[in-house]
């Protein structure tokens, strides 16, 4: 408990540091437009970061984040093309995605299979059916209400910022106060235990998965959005990120351990340290070595500071 | 487990023998002694990975960095031929020095700091392939290698058999050796089994698992070398495109078996014989570069 705190201050620490350095030297990173770019290209991936989360402190893994995202935002583009109402269409997106969540988890939690073996198929199985049924073409044409969402430039950024502090709010107080959010603590300390307490593991794992799902969906439709076409090569490299985020925010990726707000933290930090590249005039291609670096500092921290307890003890 | 062990190689190899078969009748030109030795050609990279991987499967890890180190290693090729003018044999030492370096780094992570190999390697994943896209800007192209060099991935031993095979043939063997021959394989299996256990047995548990890492990394810039002599010139953009997560999955999806995993498994089933019977396609062409990790 106290080590869970700890990493998420000094992950907000380093947050301030750098707030702090570009406010002093590149006061421009924090004009209404920049940040506006940065929220609304970040709403995505912390919805989906949020569903990771849960899978990761179940102590499961999911690498079809990516896949499910882009087949959701094809599948609400092409439904809402093809005369679907909006709404419907953006719902049975949540919905299709939440299914492949379900999915992914039976086959984990009922068949036994190990869930980067299930989520690695799903993931290219996924990614290589979009190809096959798209071409490769991005779906065009959406009807004007699609774009925004009925909004206006303006007022979506609020109001899909609103939608997913609620969304991050609810998980957070799920997983800290409801039986549930308990379980899937206890599945992910020790699936074993859990089971002997009484919890029904396979169920826990199969719901984190499916809620995963429907978090990623969501995440999809709130990215795709923001413009009039959608790509059909979407969400590539998005487990990476989120995995990525949500370890820095101090979950263990053994399970058991982690946070929402380490999280929110994590992609805060992992989603601005790239634009904060470009505007001190380093090349944009250093980010992902810059974001390796962090996750790995991040472990080592971790790893060094469970070292100095276990020497204390 | 000498059983399931039998069972999944002779049905891979079952599989493999249907599939020369299918295409042998379907398509033309496939079931020859020429084109048996190009299908080989091209998945030397990629046998070399998985040989590489095999062992670390085998110890309940996963190398997830291995298509960055592969990338990052061509890229430091390319760079120090091209701009840094050193000699190709000081490139290829080079090469080498960052394969280890990076095998190394995953090492110390992993068997020392005892942190989860899967969160180790998808960080430096990032970083490696991070660092190759800062040093080409993801668009730089490397070419004018001497033929000396470009004969290691495009000319013929005794007119037939393509050089890089050799190469894997050798790495396989070493590994075989490595696996099933010496007290650190057996300590290998023994560590996949129960770790603690293994600790207990008087097994040196850090080093065995550092030294599978290490030279997965090695085995990596190996593969790399090869990949620049192959393609004959080589930007970022190829050996990102080397997905890493390919290799491991086919290990991980069968542990039991190397070679013929890395080879008959999801991938050349799916892309490399089927195409490659027709075409000339590669397969690290078969997938668009950004396209799974």
């Amino acid at each position: 408990m106290i080590r869970k705190q700890s990493r998420e201050r000094s992950v907000a620490l380093v947050i301030a540091v750098l707030a702090a350095v570009l406010a002093l030297t590149r006061p421009a990173y924090f004009s209404a437009q920049n940040l506006n770019d940065l929220v609304l290209a970040n709403l995505g991936v912390l919805t989906v970061a949020l569903g990771t989360t849960l899978v990761i402190i179940a102590g499961e893994i999911d690498i079809s984040v990516g896949s499910v995202f882009a087949v959701a935002s094809v599948f609400a583009g092409a439904a809402a093309t093809h005369g679907m109402p909006i709404a419907l269409a953006v719902a049975s997106a949540c919905g299709v995605a939440a299914c492949i969540g379900l999915l992914n988890g039976a086959l984990v939690a009922f068949a036994g299979i190990p869930s980067i073996v299930v989520t690695l198929a799903t993931m290219i199985g996924l990614r290589d059916a979009l190809r096959w049924t798209t071409q490769g073409a991005w779906v065009e044409n959406v009807p004007a209400g699609f774009q925004w969402l009925g909004l206006t430039a303006r007022s979506y950024p609020m109001a899909a910022s609103a939608v997913t502090i609620a969304l991050a709010s609810a998980t957070a107080w799920a997983l800290r106060y409801s039986v549930a959010g308990r379980h899937v603590y206890a599945v992910g300390s020790s699936a074993d235990a859990a089971r002997l307490a009484g919890i029904d593991s396979a169920r826990v794992k199969c719901a984190v998965f499916t809620v995963g799902g429907l978090l990623t969906g969501m995440g999809a439709v709130l990215n795709t959005v923001r413009f009039n076409q959608v790509p059909s090569n979407g969400g590539l490299g998005l487990e990476m990120q989120v995995i990525a985020a949500t370890v820095v925010g101090g979950a263990a990726i053994t399970g058991g351990r982690g946070t929402v707000t380490g999280t929110v933290l994590g992609v805060v930090l992992l989603g601005g340290i790239g634009p904060a590249l470009t505007f001190a005039g380093a090349s944009a291609y250093w980010e992902r070595a810059l974001q390796g670096a962090i996750v790995l500092a991040a472990v080592a921290a971790d790893a060094i500071q469970a070292r100095r307890q276990a020497r204390l003890a | 487990m000498t059983i399931a062990r039998v069972r999944t190689e002779s049905i891979l190899l079952a599989l493999v023998v249907f599939e020369v078969a299918v295409f042998g009748v379907f398509a033309r030109n496939f079931l020859t002694v020429r084109n048996a030795f190009e299908v080989a050609r091209l998945g030397v990279e990629l046998g070399l990975l998985a040989v590489a991987m095999t062992p670390i499967v085998v110890t309940g890890g996963i190398d997830l960095s291995v298509g960055a180190v592969l990338g990052l290693s061509a890229v430091v090729l390319g760079a120090a031929f091209r701009d840094w003018h050193l000699p190709i044999a000081a490139a290829i030492a080079l090469a080498l020095c960052v394969g280890s370096a990076c095998g190394a780094l995953n090492a110390v992570l992993i068997a020392h700091w005892r942190i989860p190999p899967l969160i180790v390697t998808l960080g430096s994943l990032s970083l490696f392939r991070g660092i190759a896209e800062g040093m080409t800007h993801a668009a730089e192209n490397y070419s004018g290698f001497p033929a000396g060099f470009l004969a290691l991935g495009q000319g013929y031993a005794w007119g037939v058999v393509p050089w890089q095979v050799p190469i894997l043939v050798a790495a396989c063997a070493a590994y075989i050796v490595l696996l099933h021959r010496s007290i650190v394989g057996r300590a290998l299996y023994a560590i996949g089994f129960v770790g603690a256990g293994a600790r207990y047995a008087g097994i040196r548990v850090e080093r065995r698992i550092g030294l599978v890492y290490f030279l997965s990394g090695v085995m990596a810039s190996v593969a790399a070398i090869v990949y620049v002599a192959h393609l004959g010139r080589r930007g970022r953009m190829r050996g990102a495109g080397t997905s890493s997560m390919r290799s491991p999955q086919s290990c991980s999806a069968a542990p039991r078996c190397s070679v013929d995993v890395g080879r008959s498994g999801a991938r050349s089933s799916a892309c490399s014989r089927s195409r490659c019977s027709r075409t000339a396609c590669i397969w690290p062409r078969c997938r668009p570069s950004s396209w799974a990790c």
